[in-house]
């Protein structure tokens, strides 16, 4: 990391010019944005194969994001700690996201054995019963039968379950 | 909100906290410049948390995408591209016109300057009615998300054409409905900040000297633009 | 370099302007930082007090004076009363305000009214969290695991909500410190010429500026979930369980850093100060700082080892904690080559930094046992774990923090430390904190596991020691605050300098005048304590040119 050795060199930077954009490069930018909006919406009618569709929808939307930080946001202009704390961030999220990505294909095994004895409901949806942790009951829980649960009130769920609601509405009422 | 906080406090005007004869400038700056590139640098840092705030979002899309592509595939049938793609636009103009309005305060030009905050609310009250348009179809049809999902057996034939819908579905919209929601707050609170901006326009506050609240609300409001240009393919664009 | 001169003589901070409201609505560094200071503090003691109500339930296996739900309770609220409200904050928020405008001689921080904020917004979501607490504690674990943080019935959502908004107050402190440092070093200071503490501050507030908003999301996934049935996380709704845990430690991880690296910037400074001697690889241990937050964001998966995280990951995630261990050594190494033929001068906070360098040295250690890939199948979620990370974070940050407050006391208050009670308090904390987490070494590696509220019986005799060391920690630490509170009233007043220290806020008086320095002083060198001299009038050290 090279940080300014000079305090001198430092105020220097402190006063530079405040650039002003021109109506022409302002105007530009926007239309070469429009344009990369057609472009990648007219992208949706040619099959380039899974994973190129994406590739190409990402390297549009990738070249329309470095326009607006580069003009729009005056990157292109400003200083460069600035920049770095920008792109810097970007790198930390890609980290993030990659990482994390190495692990999807963690639970396939599992995810299979459990959608093979869970169908699909009509809706769609996974349904699972509650499992309750079967924590033992104390004091004035002791009348409770052998064997059976008893659920501390705060432990009991306040959403309530897929399957506990009522008949779920095929038509959900109006938004209102 | 807190860029406004930021703005607020490049620009702290009581006594105690001021140079006696330049009412914006706080009393532990040297000049208008070193306030100026100090309250910039703020500014850019909380954009950067506000990208791994989004990249969380993010994050949890790509995995979901990775372990269940069908969802999405599925997913962004149910999903209007018009829509999608007039906000887009409506977007990309209002950043030309919060871009505009930096200008317009660099060079003193008062009214423009009004104009183009003035232009950029108008925008973003466009796409929040365009989401509005949006989202109540949605509600209507029962296209919610996570455990609220039924959707009705038209809006499903519309989509589906027949097909068996995949058992997490409602991922998609979970997904949908936050990362769309999320950004929708955002707009609100640009809205908030371009009103703020507004009402310190009109009582003539910035000039070349002194204009740092506009560049530092339009860099956030170029980053909420940032954030619909990836969101707009990840959600709608998929085939 | 010409030396600043002392700049004693106008009003000072807490005289300068009378009344609560005047407190309230302060824009000083100093005042946030000392406000910051007591709310941290009370957090201390009652997180303290959770812990002591832990101890005492181990005491004996089975009940012994509340019952299971309550102890689930109480070692959770322990947890997250501790790491949100207390060490995340501590350091950097309490003494870091006050103190690095000063050693910067600016007059505040970059964004007076953003601090404010930040304070104001911890106070919110520390009610968010109390309210939690009286609404029906939480008994996830501070983690808020899902799928059980999903499904129960408690106030889970209230103190999510409340971290969620902690986060903020902690990103915000970051912010101003990044800007601070970046625009406003005075005359003289470049980057390598700062005092250590800036240095760390610098690597613990990109961390906050990084991190902290991927914890925001994740609780506000997981409030949403709950709220509205998100299924993101739930695995009841299709949702994935172990992708919470991955966002999860992505900010933890790296929080962990949060807690300690201040502490280790705390340290550097009374190291060097107490040892009358240069410090030993600056650069060394300026860069440590910055490799110590940039790996940290690199191995949250040794978190997850036993969770069903993939084995590639794992073994990824595993290596490169190895990697951690460099920075961290050259710190410890530095700090021992620092004292090396120095006057070592024990006060109490140097009996403070000698006791985090062995305290941490020991925790660091057992890190590596941890992220060793086999051995953590072994020791995950055992006592081991929790020993290991109280030795850091308690045996580190804690230590560090009052040492800290003892060292920079006389500057906030202007009185000097009762010196015997801080060196009983330092060596009382020495003792009870091993009495109760050594034998958790040796708990954990015999399999006893966390978060349980009984035990076998052989454990029993290690569980009863611990108890014991716990309390002894406890009136260890009730003594260091004593020493320090009953200052107030009958300390002595404290000199501009009483430990001969270079840094610039030994150059103001004790208590620093309200605008700390009129006019912005050049940089000295913060390592350079030749300049000074004992003055016995005054009790304190005085320049030598001053003399002359």
């Amino acid at each position: 990391m090279a940080y300014r050795e000079n305090e001198a060199e430092a105020h220097d930077e402190e006063h530079h010019e405040h650039h002003i954009m021109s109506p022409k490069v302002l105007i530009g930018t926007w239309l070469g944005l429009m344009v990369l909006t057609g472009l990648t919406v007219g992208a949706i009618k040619v099959d380039f194969g899974a994973q190129a569709n994406l590739i190409v929808a990402m390297a549009i939307a990738g070249a329309k994001a470095m326009l607006v930080c580069l003009i729009f946001m005056h990157l292109w202009f400003d200083q460069k700690y600035n920049v770095m704390i920008f792109f810097g961030s970007v790198i930390f999220v890609v980290l993030f996201i990659s990482i994390t990505f190495i692990d999807t294909k963690r639970n396939e095994p599992f995810r299979d054995a459990y959608d093979a004895t869970n169908k699909p409901t009509p809706e769609g949806r996974v349904l699972v019963e509650p499992t309750v942790s079967p924590i033992s009951t104390s004091g004035s829980d002791a009348a409770a039968q052998p064997g059976e649960l008893k659920v501390p009130e705060h432990q009991k769920p306040k959403v309530p379950w897929p399957s506990q609601l009522p008949d779920t509405p095929r038509v959900a009422p109006t938004a209102h | 909100m807190s860029e406004a906080a930021i703005d607020a406090d490049a620009a702290h005007e009581d006594d105690d906290h001021g140079h006696h004869d330049e009412p914006f400038l706080g009393h532990h700056f040297k000049d208008h410049d070193h306030q100026f590139n100090t309250g910039k640098l703020g500014i850019w840092l909380f954009l950067g948390q506000e990208l791994l705030f989004f990249g969380g979002l993010f994050c949890a899309y790509a995995i979901y995408r990775g372990m269940h592509p069908e969802i999405f595939v599925e997913g962004h049938h149910f999903l209007d591209v018009n829509l999608g793609a007039i906000n887009t636009c409506v977007l990309l103009f209002s950043s030309l016109t919060a871009a505009w309005s930096v200008r317009m305060a660099q060079l003193g030009n008062k009214k423009g300057l009004m104009l183009m905050i003035a232009l950029t609310i108008a925008c973003a009250f466009g796409f929040l009615g365009i989401k509005y348009i949006e989202y109540s179809h949605k509600f209507h049809e029962g296209i919610l998300w996570g455990q609220l999902f039924a959707p009705s057996p038209e809006a499903m034939e519309h989509a589906m054409h027949g097909v068996e819908a995949n058992s997490r579905l409602h991922i998609f919209f979970s997904i949908y409905f936050v990362m769309t929601g999320l950004h929708g707050i955002h707009v609100i609170g640009g809205i908030i900040a371009y009103a703020w901006l507004l009402k310190r326009a009109a009582a003539g506050h910035f000039g070349p000297n002194y204009y740092g609240p506009v560049d530092f609300i339009a860099l956030y409001w170029h980053l909420v633009d940032l954030v619909w240009i990836f969101l707009f393919p990840l959600l709608y664009l998929i085939h | 370099m010409s030396a600043p001169a002392v700049d004693v003589g106008h009003a000072d901070y807490l005289k300068h302007a009378k009344g609560i409201l005047s407190w309230l609505y302060t824009l000083d560094h100093k005042r946030i930082g000392v406000m910051y200071l007591i709310v941290t503090s009370v957090s201390l003691l009652l997180g303290g007090a959770f812990a002591l109500l832990v101890r005492a339930e181990l005491f004996t296996a089975g009940p012994t004076i509340m019952e299971h739900d309550t102890y689930n309770r109480m070692f959770t609220l322990h947890g997250a009363v501790m790491v949100f409200l207390f060490i995340i904050p501590s350091i950097p928020a309490a003494l870091g305000n006050f103190v690095l405008p000063i050693q910067l001689g600016v007059k505040d921080v970059a964004f007076p009214r953003l601090n404010l904020a930040s304070f104001y917004i911890w106070v919110l979501g520390a009610c968010f969290l109390m309210w939690s607490m009286y609404d029906s504690a939480i008994d996830t674990g501070w983690t808020f695991y899902t799928p059980y943080s999903s499904d129960n019935a408690n106030a889970v959502s209230a103190a999510a909500m409340g971290v969620f908004i902690l986060g903020f107050s902690s990103i915000f402190t970051g912010i101003n410190f990044i800007a601070t440092i970046n625009k406003m070093r005075p005359k003289g200071m470049t980057f390598f010429k700062m005092p250590l503490l800036l240095w760390s501050l610098y690597a613990t507030s990109l961390i906050q500026v990084l991190a902290t908003p991927v914890l925001a999301i994740t609780l506000l996934l997981l409030t949403l979930e709950r709220t509205m049935g998100l299924g993101i996380f739930n695995p009841a709704l299709g949702g994935d369980p172990v992708l919470f845990q991955h966002f999860f430690w992505f900010y933890s991880h790296p929080a962990v850093y949060i807690m300690v690296l201040p502490g280790m910037g705390v340290i550097s400074e009374l190291i060097a100060t107490f040892s009358r001697k240069r410090i030993f690889g600056y650069s060394f241990i300026a860069f440590s700082s910055m490799a110590i937050a940039f790996l940290g964001f690199l191995v949250w998966g040794h978190h997850m080892f036993t969770s069903g995280q993939s084995k590639t990951a794992s073994i990824i995630f595993s290596a490169l904690t190895f990697t951690v261990a460099i920075p961290s050594a050259i710190k410890v190494f530095n700090w021992l080559a620092t004292m090396k033929g120095g006057a070592i001068w024990l006060t109490t906070p140097m009996l403070y930094a000698l006791s985090f360098i062995w305290l941490f040295s020991i925790g660091g250690l057992t890190g590596m046992f941890l992220g060793t890939l086999n051995v953590d199948v072994h020791l995950h979620d055992t006592y081991f774990v929790v020993a290991h990370f109280h030795y850091v974070m308690v045996g580190g940050t804690l230590m560090a923090l009052f040492g800290g407050i003892y060292y920079w006391w006389p500057k906030i208050f202007g009185r000097m430390p009762n010196d015997k009670m801080g060196r009983l308090s330092a060596l009382l904390t020495f003792i009870g904190f091993n009495v109760t987490f050594f034998p958790q070494f040796i708990l954990g590696s015999r399999g006893m596991p966390r978060r349980y509220y009984s035990y076998l019986p052989e454990f029993q005799d290690l569980h009863q020691i611990s108890t014991v060391g716990a309390f002894i920690l406890g009136v260890g630490i009730l003594v260091g605050f004593a020493g320090v509170v009953m200052s107030l009233k009958n300390g002595k007043k404290a000199p501009a300098n009483p430990w001969g220290a270079n840094s610039l806020e030994w150059y103001c008086s004790s208590p620093p005048p309200h605008e700390n320095f009129k006019v912005q002083p050049e940089a000295t060198d913060p390592y350079d304590f030749s300049g000074w001299k004992w003055d016995k009038r005054t009790e304190g050290y005085v320049r030598k040119a001053s003399e002359a």
